[in-house]
């Protein structure tokens, strides 16, 4: 774990917007967004397409400059303390929507160990994260590290680019739209590992469409719409909701908890993992 | 209908080795079916996809799509067969090419030929339907992914093709555009009238498939199983071997059958589906 235990990265009343040729004004993408996000906070961001999240991550990560408003680590400006932005870079590790866009190397370990080799770690203890890594992803180390790159399938490199963020464990995993493309047990595995990696201290921000997903694996969920934060939400608080009027569909865990309500059978709250809940259904003793 | 006719798959790989990427595959999909296709990455749902329109050449065997045909050493039916099947892959990027949102779906249509004034009418329809009346003089690179995963759709299905090859297409979508494309895709089959398209539809989220007429498992290159996505969902055990999950009011069912006054899955149903 790193050391800056008290690491702290704030939005203030940011606004950006992207230039768009052929129309008079440009689109505000974000408007007047404030959020703060401590060193072990996991976050997730949901809402609409085109409400904005993409860019809030990139915003985060420093990577797109705000019109207005500022990002601070620690309270010092990111777009004015080249140290505070370097600082940023090194410790938090962002993966793209479509992140096998970006893979540069010719085999598959040369790319997952480029960012742990970055960070000056010995070849073995490389090794090490690049296998880690790529299991977590769903690919088997032996039968991966040597591919090249240019071979896989599309859903191959996109989960190399993710094990190319994982393997730099950095103290923020910033993640957009992980789970698109997974299989259910890839599914299944990432979940467990995106918990443990909070146990070991570190911290979450993913924007996704799958709440089902996110309330296995973050403390508190964002609604964002047309660059706003419309509400936010503990994964408990999600119990008390209705569909109605709302930009986002309740995990089926909860939609079903409900629908066993109505037929009498009343079920513990906060069972978000879909096993605990069907093992929960098995204790239920016979008619 | 499109016919797979002892159909199998070999890629080289850099070691100078073979994989098999399909099996031995024997299966008719005819018209009007609409056809899921679930299975672990890697059990050859993409390859499956690619061979429907040329994209990837059978090793041995022969893919028949309606009149056409390909095989190992016949590809003269190519151009045939990708006008009259229509193809979306997940990630958009790869499929989209022109500066605009309005261009780019006219873009197939002026490569046909298409009068100017039904050209018009087509694209206009399409932008209302997939909900980008608002995006059209946008540049496409310029959209957030769900919205370029409508413009790629978009710029599909204004060209009206003969069937259809979804290849995860609503990974991206919010789940009030993942609704509407699936209502989308019912209508566009019941209005068909005499001549319905094969629709086949490859997911990674069970609840998806319970809106196709069929779900095809794959699993290392194979047909695992086959029929309604019903029936299959209540063969847990098999689907969890290759670490498959039916939507979770299905293994509620088979929990609590016993347990509880219902009599079958339909008493669990979520609605709405998704």
């Amino acid at each position: 774990m790193i050391g800056t235990d008290r690491m702290k990265l704030e939005l203030q009343k940011v606004s950006f917007s992207y230039d768009t040729p052929g129309e008079a004004t440009s689109q505000p993408v974000l408007m007047d967004m404030s959020f703060s996000l401590n060193f072990t906070d996991t976050v997730g961001v949901i809402g609409p397409s085109g409400a904005g999240k993409s860019t809030f991550l990139q915003i985060l990560a420093g990577l797109e400059k705000p019109d207005s408003g500022s990002v601070l680590l620690d309270g010092r400006d990111v777009h004015r303390d080249r140290q505070a932005y370097e600082q940023l870079r090194r410790h938090l590790g962002i993966a793209f929507q479509f992140p096998e866009n970006q893979l540069f190397e010719a085999t598959v370990a040369d790319d997952v160990a480029f960012g742990p080799r970055n960070q000056g770690l010995s070849e073995a203890e490389v090794r090490q994260r690049v296998q880690t890594a790529l299991a977590i992803v769903g690919l088997p180390p032996d039968e991966f590290m040597r591919r090249a790159i240019e071979q896989l399938s599309q859903g191959e490199k996109r989960r190399v680019a993710i094990a190319g963020v994982l393997a730099m464990q950095p103290q923020w995993l910033v993640l957009d739209e992980p789970t698109a493309g997974l299989d259910p047990a890839t599914r299944r595995n990432f979940i467990e590992f995106l918990r443990d990696y909070h146990q070991q201290g570190r911290g979450l921000v993913i924007a996704s469409h799958d709440l089902d997903f996110l309330v296995q694996v973050v403390q508190r969920i964002y609604v964002m719409d047309q660059g706003r934060w419309i509400a936010d939400f503990t994964p408990g608080e999600l119990e008390s909701r209705t569909d109605a009027d709302w930009p986002i569909r309740l995990p089926r865990v909860i939609r079903l908890r409900r629908r066993l309500h109505e037929m009498g059978l009343t079920l513990p709250a906060n069972l978000f993992h879909p096993e605990t809940f069907l093992q929960f259904l098995e204790r239920i003793p016979n008619l | 209908m499109i016919r797979f006719e002892d159909v199998s798959v070999d890629y080289a790989t850099v070691q100078g080795g073979r994989i098999r990427a399909l099996n031995h595959i024997h299966l008719t999909l005819d018209d009007g079916e609409y056809v899921a296709v679930m299975g672990p990455n890697g059990s050859g749902k993409s390859t499956l996809a690619r061979l429907c329109n040329g994209l990837v050449l059978p090793s041995a065997g022969t893919v028949h799509i309606d009149e056409f045909r390909i095989t190992a050493d016949f590809s003269r039916h190519i151009p045939d067969i990708r006008r009259c099947v229509g193809m979306v892959f997940q990630n958009p990027d790869n499929q989209i090419v022109s500066t605009t949102v309005e261009r780019e779906i006219a873009f197939g249509l002026e490569n046909l030929g298409v009068p100017y004034d039904e050209m018009q009418e087509r694209v206009a329809e399409a932008l209302q339907t997939f909900d980008l009346l608002h995006l059209r003089n946008r540049a496409p690179h310029q959209l957030s992914g769900g919205e370029k995963q409508r413009l790629a759709l978009a710029a599909v299905m204004v060209m009206q093709p003969r069937h259809l090859i979804l290849d995860e297409p609503t990974a991206l979508l919010d789940f009030r555009h993942q609704s509407e494309f699936l209502q989308y895709i019912r209508r566009l089959r019941e209005s068909a009238g005499g001549r319905p398209p094969m629709v086949m539809h490859i997911t990674h989220f069970a609840p998806e498939a319970l809106f196709a007429t069929r779900l095809l498992v794959l699993h290392r290159g194979e047909v695992y199983m086959d029929g309604t996505p019903e029936d299959i969902f209540l063969q847990e055990s098999g689907l969890r071997e290759i670490g498959i999950d039916p939507p979770i009011e299905f293994s509620a069912f088979l929990r609590l059958r016993e347990k509880l006054p219902i009599k079958s899955v339909e008493d669990l149903r979520l609605r709405p589906i998704l």
